[in-house]
């Protein structure tokens, strides 16, 4: 008994089954985060003129993780092309980079963190530092998720690629479709929390 | 030779080997994960009465007046089980905040862990793979992990009960500010909430996937049952609607546990004491994200009761669905429309002339859709010869019930109705005769019809009579007063049952006739209860003595007949079935019998 | 098939390329002042060009099937719903004083 279509897609809607669940996943995941969007729209509208905090966060530490981020999203889709091309030695690399960024992005967070904490301020200050904890943390923890998964098939789970590398492949497919999600929510968050 | 012959052996028995615990407990069998959350659902179900049974006794005969009469039976175990005796009961008498609890928990219960779980968790796990001629779901290992994530939800939601201050107490609904005020029994509801939700995320995008790709050969999108429709369309009413009710329940655990104050008004006075440490927040974005799924959460009950419906209705009047696409369609738009009506739900809060003309006016408009299924559903009786078997009388029972429930809705939707309507009885009457009568007699239609394919043994007819007749009459001699309670002005969640308002010979209020229908009501309830007693019994007994069947007892259609009752871990022995024609080939003229399953080529 | 892939590959750094200079863009244009909503504005579309050239190039949803394509655009859809619902609710709250 082999569910079909786990590896090959299907012929008429062109796609294997773990694309279509990621991309339904990340649907999900997209109203997750469009929710705490609106509630950072109306908390905003809804705060009296003036009392909105502006300009509290290190905008280079920012930048640098948004750059950070950025270049995690090459990593991955390189270890998935150079995969494509049957090269798992230089996949593995670029996963190990991966790794690395979120791990730099992680580090420059907590500093962050640490600094706002030392300096008093904590999401019971205000709402503005309600949201940027709330927001950031979820994203840290997708961020962490994403690591897990990505330390996952650069270590035990590369093993499938001696016997199904096809498969193999269509995974880091779909974990880096989660990592894009995930860098592409802090393509929002940075302007929101950071310079507006 | 030998090694050849062994390990031949062994790939043929490969499936048997899985120890008990592999194959019932820790199954990755849609078909036992199915059986797994429709036991868990109908111990919730039965749970969630039993604490409605409770606020009824309190309701009929409240502590305080000439009628209190303590709680019989169970008030002992009750006392000594939950601990805190102001949190509980105490010499019979529910205490006030008990009430409050058995409220708030029998909404959450029979919303996330009883109706659910059954009709989509249940329902849609064992039928809808068998329905498109799929070995599995596609993703056996996540379908059992929604199933876990559902129990560990259910037991943080009962463990609960069990805290000092109790389980939570703010209403289903969970409004803040009083839900983040309240004890610790609302943050276990937070972490249910979150492992549910998770549940139902998982649960949904594994339904969708399946729907997409495992199709069985031939069976293209409108060659589908409306089951399957009615659960596609479900999954993405959970996967699309529970996420922000995730992201508002991260925000209540921040006010809670963290003292944010994302939904905490500036300037609010609790207990005449100024809540200085919260500043900024608004309770009306906990509403818009509690409806945003609520809304959808509504067409998550009632859809798939839709679809089982119309199986039911389809194979026992022994004709074509009428207007197939019609009903196709309608549900496609039910739940994109179910999106954006949520603020019906809020028209007390103060909005705009702009916002509640677009909610009512969607509000109307997704009345059209429902209003096109049920007439599809009753024109298809039309000229029948309908066998009244019990999953038909249950299906036909569904048919009025839901239709009083949806169209006592629509003054629910119009503000000006809805001003003196909101919070009353007549709400409670509206929803349970969607959710009661509507949703859970078709989960009833759906046991007794699938029940031979899942175990091989057919239900007894003679206890499904004497199940059903009587709980029909008790539903309506429950729900049809609370109308009449509502429209007279008796709001709902007190605690006394409207006693305190009653009219005296200087004061107007609730006439006495009103406020004594609640004991009539809950004679009626303690009367459902007992009527449910044939149905368990029913279940069970035949699950030893019913009478065997074959592949096909309803003479059906669908592809899940073509499977052995019940199937086997792969479900369809030969390889997925082809598929040549619709789902509904009854009576076919020429036909050599008054049904072509699915699986049957033209013949030439 | 692997030229092919190579040719996806340089177009990954020019997308990288595209990222960063959306990234400079956005901290230069947050110091000049075009009033709180022109800002905000600006801020707004440069995210929403550099989230698209993310999900078309990195997710290849340029390349992907009508299946996605269905799923994304209702999704999308709803959370927009969401966005302008609540928003205009906010703004249409009658003055009671």
């Amino acid at each position: 008994m082999d569910i079909p279509y786990t590896v090959k897609p299907r012929p008429d809607t062109g796609l294997y089954n773990a694309k279509i669940g990621i991309w339904l996943f990340l649907a999900s995941e997209v109203m997750l985060f469009g929710a705490l969007f609106s509630s950072y729209i109306m908390l905003r509208a809804g705060a009296e003129p003036g009392t909105w905090l502006t300009n509290q966060l290190q905008v280079p530490l920012g930048f640098i993780n948004t750059v950070v981020l950025i270049a995690s999203s090459v990593t991955v889709v390189y270890a998935w092309a150079n995969l494509k091309m049957g090269n798992i030695a230089r996949a593995r690399f670029f996963l190990l980079v991966t790794i690395a960024c979120g791990l730099v992005f992680l580090l420059i967070k907590s500093y962050e963190y640490y600094h706002k904490f030392s300096h008093h301020h904590y999401p019971s200050t205000d709402p503005y530092w309600a949201l940027y904890f709330t927001l950031t943390g979820l994203h840290a923890f997708h961020v962490i998720c994403g690591m897990v998964v990505f330390v996952y098939f650069w270590g035990p789970g590369a093993s499938m690629w001696k016997t199904d590398p096809e498969r193999y492949t269509n995974r880091i497919e779909v974990v880096g479709l989660f990592w894009h999600f995930v860098d592409l929510v802090w393509i929002f968050l940075f302007p929101l929390l950071y310079l507006l | 030779m030998q090694t050849t012959s062994e390990q031949s052996h062994h790939g043929d028995v490969h499936h048997e080997e899985l120890g008990f615990i592999r194959k019932y407990i820790f199954s990755t069998d849609h078909k036992v994960i199915g059986i797994q959350y429709g036991v868990t659902a109908i111990f919730f179900f039965l749970f969630g009465f039993s604490l409605m049974l409770l606020m009824r006794w309190q309701i009929a005969y409240p502590a305080g007046t000439e009628n209190f009469k303590p709680v019989p039976i169970v008030a002992d175990l009750i006392e000594k089980m939950l601990h805190a005796e102001s949190t509980s009961m105490s010499d019979g008498v529910i205490s006030s905040d008990f009430y409050n609890t058995l409220g708030a928990m029998h909404g959450t219960i029979m919303v996330f862990l009883a109706v659910v779980p059954m009709a989509f968790g249940a329902f849609g796990n064992f039928v809808v793979p068998l329905q498109i001629g799929a070995v599995d779901m596609t993703f056996p290992k996540i379908n059992a992990a929604s199933y876990w994530c559902y129990f560990a939800g259910g037991i943080v939601m009962v463990v609960s009960f069990f805290l000092p201050g109790g389980a939570a107490s703010s209403g289903w609904t969970s409004y803040t500010p009083l839900a983040v005020f309240a004890t610790t029994g609302q943050t276990f509801w937070l972490f249910g909430m979150v492992l549910l939700i998770t549940s139902s995320l998982l649960g949904a995008v594994n339904f969708i996937t399946t729907i997409i790709q495992e199709r069985a050969p031939g069976l293209t999108w409108m060659k589908l049952p409306f089951f399957v429709w009615a659960q596609f369309v479900t999954g993405f009413l959970l996967l699309l609607a529970f996420p922000p009710l995730e992201a508002a329940g991260v925000m209540q655990l921040m006010d809670r546990l963290a003292g944010t104050s994302f939904f905490m008004p500036s300037g609010l006075v609790v207990s005449e004491v100024l809540q200085e440490q919260y500043a900024g927040g608004s309770p009306l974005l906990w509403q818009h994200l509690f409806w945003f799924l609520g809304h959808p959460e509504v067409y998550v009950l009632i859809l798939p009761a839709m679809g089982i419906v119309c199986e039911i209705v389809a194979n026992n009047t022994r004709k074509p669905i009428f207007g197939y696409r019609s009903l196709v369609y309608a549900v496609l738009s039910l739940g994109f429309l179910s999106f954006i009506v949520w603020a019906h739900h809020m028209y007390l809060t103060g909005m705009g002339t702009v916002i509640s003309t677009f909610f009512q006016t969607t509000t109307m408009i997704i009345s059209i859709p429902s209003v096109i299924i049920l007439t599809v559903l009753f024109l298809s009786l039309w000229g029948g010869s309908i066998r009244f078997n019990v999953p038909m009388l249950f299906a036909l029972a569904f048919l009025p019930m839901f239709g009083i429930g949806g169209l006592t809705g629509l003054p629910l939707g119009l503000n000006a109705t809805d001003i003196h309507l909101h919070d009353s009885y007549y709400v409670i009457a509206h929803f349970h005769y969607v959710v009661a009568p509507g949703t859970i007699f078709a989960m009833f239609a759906g046991v007794y019809y699938w029940f031979p394919k899942a175990t091989g043994k057919k239900m007894s007819e003679f206890w499904g009579h004497v199940h059903f007749w009587p709980s029909l009459i008790f539903m309506n001699l429950i729900f049809m007063p609370m109308f009449i309670q509502g429209m007279a002005g008796m709001s709902r969640r007190m605690y006394d049952g409207g006693a305190f308002y009653a009219a005296t010979d200087d004061e107007i209020g609730l006439p006495m006739s009103v406020i004594d229908l609640n004991v009539n009501i809950t004679h009626a309830a303690i009367g459902l209860a007992i009527a449910q007693l044939p149905f368990l019994y029913n279940l069970v007994s035949s699950l030893f003595k019913g009478e065997k069947v074959g592949r096909n007892p309803w003479q059906a259609t669908t592809l899940e007949w073509v499977a052995a009752s019940p199937p086997p871990h792969g479900n369809f022995e030969g390889g997925a079935p082809t598929v040549y024609r619709g789902p509904y080939e009854y009576s076919v003229p020429g036909a050599k019998q008054d049904f072509t399953p699915q699986n049957e080529p033209d013949v030439k | 098939m692997s030229e092919d892939i190579q040719k996806q590959v340089q177009k990954y750094l020019l997308v990288f390329y595209a990222l960063l200079a959306g990234t400079v863009l956005t901290v230069a244009v947050s110091y000049v002042d075009l009033g709180q909503t022109g800002n905000i504005f600006v801020a707004f579309i440069i995210a929403s060009v550099k989230a698209s050239l993310v999900v078309l190039f990195f997710m290849h949803l340029i390349h992907e099937k009508r299946t996605v394509y269905m799923i994304m655009a209702v999704t999308v859809f709803f959370c927009l719903g969401m966005f302008l619902i609540t928003m205009v609710s906010m703004a249409d709250v009658p003055n009671i004083r």
